[in-house]
């Protein structure tokens, strides 16, 4: 494999060089990088680690969102690979959503690719889904889990009606929290939920639990 | 932090003696930091309005104490209360209350007139002060009825610190304004959180100020449905 490194692919990512950074990930991919080992190393730092090198709020704001696109057309463009690399089914169904007005919805795309490569039946139903579209969406496709993404704790607030009203439409769905809002575990104890999935290695533990 | 302020097993009922007594409050178990930035939410109806009022004293509750800096305020009268609530608390309405025949800077000092506290060089210094904070050292001296709908609420902000309360109680402070001032004043209030480390304690339907607060508790049906912090 090339080599390659971090603080290159950061560099195009602080600059907004869209075509350098998807470059950079394809030529990765090309070099038999997995899936997993570009979000880990990669995708997820990018995110994470990003620090604001401006005073002003505004820029600051900008340059995450446009940082955000880049990595939303690395993680589209990385569907062909995962499709090679996913481990074979499990026949466990997972409905993967952000609540009603939580917008941030990278965190839970990249939980939706984990775990279809570890051999879930994971399908994501988008940012801002109101609580009755998906009510409607386990009503209609009744999945085992719902993984509901929540990044703003404010949208715990919806979640806790839109988790209560669930344990009353399907008593047996088992329902999975994650997103930067579940790590204060008194915010999280307000959710009626059976699980927290945070990373790539909960997602084995879990998967390893269900088997 | 320290806790400034505690909520034990407070219920409020009106009507007590007639023969539909209405509860509005069950049970309420609350505590505040000094410091915090907090935000109460909940439908029309649900009691957050009560408990504001309970917190700030303007109503006792029925059963159950408020205890302020862990003192009990159940056992003050009503004489002691009142210098309590003008020691310690400022308050901040939807609608701002300022007195139109006076200017922004006497509407400030109103509450030393009200009390007919001396006004000395240090509490005009202090007015003139957070009326500057708040953006409107150049309309000291305008009547209130010449400000605008978001400058007049600056002045009841400032008017809310004047004695330089521990806590601040908001009851819908941005309801009455749009969504460009509605931003500022929030940015007012977290800065003066932040230089005075006053406690706010904030009704709002407003999900964009909501959302921004450190803790939001929701209420519902009387009870303390939803707590969470950042």
């Amino acid at each position: 494999m090339k080599e390659k490194n971090y603080e290159e692919f950061i560099n195009y990512l602080n600059h907004e060089k869209k075509d350098e950074c998807v470059i950079y990930i394809m030529e990765l991919f090309e070099e038999g990088a997995t899936v997993r080992d570009v979000y880990e190393n990669y995708v997820i730092p990018a995110l994470a680690e990003y620090e604001c090198d401006s005073d002003v709020e505004e820029i600051c704001i900008w340059k995450e969102h446009a940082r955000t696109s880049i990595i939303r057309t690395i993680l589209e463009s990385s569907y062909p690979y995962l499709i090679k690399q996913k481990k074979a089914k499990i026949n466990k169904t997972v409905l993967v959503a952000c609540p009603q007005l939580e917008y941030h919805e990278i965190g839970a795309i990249i939980a939706t690719n984990y775990l279809i490569l570890e051999g879930f039946d994971a399908k994501y139903i988008g940012a801002n889904t109101p609580n009755e579209q998906v009510i409607s969406a386990v009503s209609i496709l009744k999945p085992d889990f719902l993984a509901l993404s929540i990044t703003n704790y404010y949208n715990i607030v919806a979640t806790k009606k839109l988790t209560e009203k669930l344990r009353e439409v399907d008593s047996n769905l088992k329902i999975i929290i994650g997103g930067q809002a579940a790590n204060n575990p008194h915010t999280l104890s307000q959710v009626s939920y059976d699980f927290v999935v945070q990373t790539y290695a909960d997602i084995v533990k879990f998967k390893e639990e269900l088997l | 932090m320290a806790s400034i302020l505690s909520l034990r097993k407070v219920c409020k009922t009106y009507g007590e003696n007639t023969k539909n007594p209405t509860k509005v409050l069950f049970d309420v178990d609350l505590e505040f930091e000094e410091s915090s930035f907090n935000a109460i939410i909940g439908q029309s109806g649900s009691g957050k309005s009560t408990l504001l009022n309970i917190v700030g004293s303007l109503d006792r509750p029925t059963t159950g104490d408020i205890l302020f800096k862990n003192e009990s305020l159940a056992k003050l009268s009503k004489n002691d209360l009142a210098a309590f609530r003008n020691r310690s608390l400022g308050f901040i309405f939807q609608f701002h209350y300022l007195l139109p025949e006076f200017t922004a800077l006497e509407n400030v000092l109103m509450p030393y007139r009200i009390s007919k506290q001396p006004i000395t060089d240090e509490v005009m210094n202090r007015a003139n002060e957070l009326l500057d904070i708040v953006g409107l050292g150049n309309f000291k001296n305008k009547l209130a009825t010449n400000l605008s709908g978001g400058q007049q609420q600056r002045v009841a902000i400032a008017r809310s610190l004047i004695n330089n309360p521990a806590i601040v109680l908001a009851d819908e402070p941005t309801g009455n304004l749009d969504s460009d001032t509605t931003e500022k004043v929030y940015e007012l209030l977290r800065e003066i959180n932040q230089k005075f480390k006053t406690t706010f304690i904030i009704i709002t339907h407003d999900r964009t100020v909501a959302e921004k607060t450190d803790r939001v508790i929701e209420i519902k049906d009387g009870r303390v449905y939803l707590d969470i912090s950042k």
